[in-house]
């Protein structure tokens, strides 16, 4: 047998129609993840055992499975098509096609209103390394992702995947470059750096554009879970159907709390508005933009992420490739003027992220 | 069963919007029905994207008024007394004869003749219960589980 190394590894995923119906493993229903870490799924079942009971024994005599649980984390680069789908998993999302396009479309990502509905869409979730593991993993939820950008390089991605417990072994998934496989390559994507951002703060009207000053960026949206609620007793939901004694599954997965911290790093200027911000508490509107290249006319991939209300919570002078630098790190908080924490413009060429990808 | 009628407007910003497992398509002038236990939906979509509520039927009154063309609708109106506009829309007449046909009036104060959408309400109209989306298209509706779905 060869060896499998990590070239071997492959990842895809399917959006669900609803939290409980997996995606079947068929010619084109997955798309691939293009993953930049070697992450494979952790899973980890709740175990018991009968220690302390009165069994007569100084140890225990028996072990089994309450419940199931598992989970994978990814990176991915930032092409603008594929940040859509992370964004389409942890929010409510609204399309339009910019003035003069119809090839491309701007997607607006928001924080989903808890008053509406606290499930988000759940996706089907395949690995696979080498001929020895092909797993698929149902009915799998985001709690959030971070998007950050430094350095010259490829704004990057990072999020979860929570399993609800069921992994199907032998999923018997296909990867490119297999003919027909279950799992579509990716194609056409459209890459954002961090030399394409533009940062502005502005403070009660009054806007600072960091241009040349900009250096890196990161936004961390978290949601907690509510992961031990979605175990269900009532529910029979097993991990293997109908066999009860197989330990249970999640019957749902909802988010409790959404929250959003970021950090800008700004080269010094002449004086230190940041400083003053933490010390006052100022509420800020925060814009941070990537502009890439044009769909079509002078329609260009972009990504507006839009704070309206951050506070700085520190801002402190480091240094970044021996130069001096503010280090800011903050907090967004609810806009009621705006009705959100915050949100994602998101222009590119992808139709919908409402059915399969 | 139950309905909410939501009507969207002629000039709508967006085509399509999702929240959950939700999704509907923005069509101008259409309308989308949800049941009446997706209040909260139906809520977000009147504050977050201006559509307008056209009439909350009880009962089939509105899936029946729903099936009548223009001049039917407007007979019966005028049978009621209700005033006519002078570019009536079936959505704006269908609401008048529900508030008045049905006990308590219900969606009332939405069945005004000025009101946005009034289109033809079976032209875009999204249906946005436990329909399987179209594939390769936009979603028409989604199926949302709230928690227990498949095991009811």
């Amino acid at each position: 047998m060869a060896t499998a190394t990590p070239s071997d590894r492959g990842y895809g995923w399917a959006r669900q129609t609803d939290f409980v119906t997996a995606k079947a493993i068929a010619n084109g229903n997955f798309k691939q993840i293009m993953a930049t870490d070697q992450n494979m799924i952790d899973y980890t079942p709740a175990l018991k055992d009968d220690d302390g009971w009165a069994t007569g024994l100084n140890q225990a005599s028996d072990q089994w499975v309450e419940t199931h649980d598992c989970n994978v984390a990814h990176t991915i680069p930032g092409h603008s098509q594929e940040i859509g789908k992370v964004l389409a998993i942890n929010g409510s999302i609204a399309i339009s096609t910019p003035s003069g396009g119809t090839l491309s479309r701007k997607h607006t990502f928001k924080p989903t209103d808890p008053a509406v509905t606290r499930q988000d869409p759940a996706v089907s979730y395949v690995e696979r390394l080498g001929a020895g593991w092909n797993v698929l993993m149902p009915r799998a939820v985001s709690d959030g992702f971070t998007i950050k950008g430094d350095d010259k390089g490829v704004l990057s991605v990072d999020f979860n995947l929570l399993g609800a417990g069921l992994l199907v072994n032998g999923a018997g998934a296909t990867f490119p470059p297999a003919t027909t496989p279950t799992v579509t390559k990716l194609s056409g994507l459209h890459k954002l750096f961090n030399t394409q951002v533009a940062l502005v703060v502005t403070d009660n009207g009054t806007p600072t554009t960091y241009a040349c000053r900009y250096k890196s960026f990161q936004i961390a949206f978290k949601k907690t879970m509510l992961s031990d609620a979605g175990y269900q007793e009532g529910c029979a939901d097993f991990f293997v159907s109908g066999d009860p004694t197989s330990g249970i599954i999640r019957s749902a997965h909802e988010f409790d709390k959404q929250m959003l911290d970021f950090t800008l790093t700004v080269k010094l200027g002449s004086t230190s508005p940041e400083l003053t911000a933490v010390q006052q508490q100022k509420p800020l509107d925060i814009l941070i933009s990537a502009v890439g290249g044009f769909i079509e006319g002078a329609i260009p991939h972009q990504m507006d992420i839009k704070i309206p209300v951050g506070k700085y919570q520190t801002s402190k002078p480091t240094f970044l490739q021996n130069i001096a630098v503010l280090t800011i790190t903050g907090k967004a908080f609810f806009d009621y003027a705006t009705g959100k924490l915050f949100s994602i413009e998101l222009t590119n060429d992808v139709t919908t992220y409402a059915t399969a990808f | 069963m139950t309905k909410i009628i939501l009507a969207v407007p002629e000039t709508v910003e967006f085509e399509f919007v999702s929240i959950g497992n939700f999704g509907f398509d923005l069509k101008p002038g259409g309308t989308i029905e949800l049941d009446q236990e997706r209040r909260p939906v139906a809520d977000w979509l009147i504050g977050s994207y201006g559509l307008v509520e056209v009439v909350e039927a009880r009962g089939s009154l509105g899936d029946e008024l729903k099936k009548l063309k223009l001049d039917q609708l407007i007979e019966q109106a005028k049978g009621l007394g209700i005033a006519i506009p002078q570019k009536p829309k079936k959505s704006d007449l269908i609401a008048a004869i529900v508030a008045k046909g049905v006990e308590g009036g219900v969606g009332a104060e939405t069945g005004g003749a000025d009101q946005a959408g009034g289109g033809d309400s079976g032209q875009g109209s999204a249906k946005a219960e436990n329909e399987e989306p179209p594939k390769g298209g936009t979603q028409n509706g989604g199926n949302e589980n709230d928690g227990n779905g498949g095991q009811e």
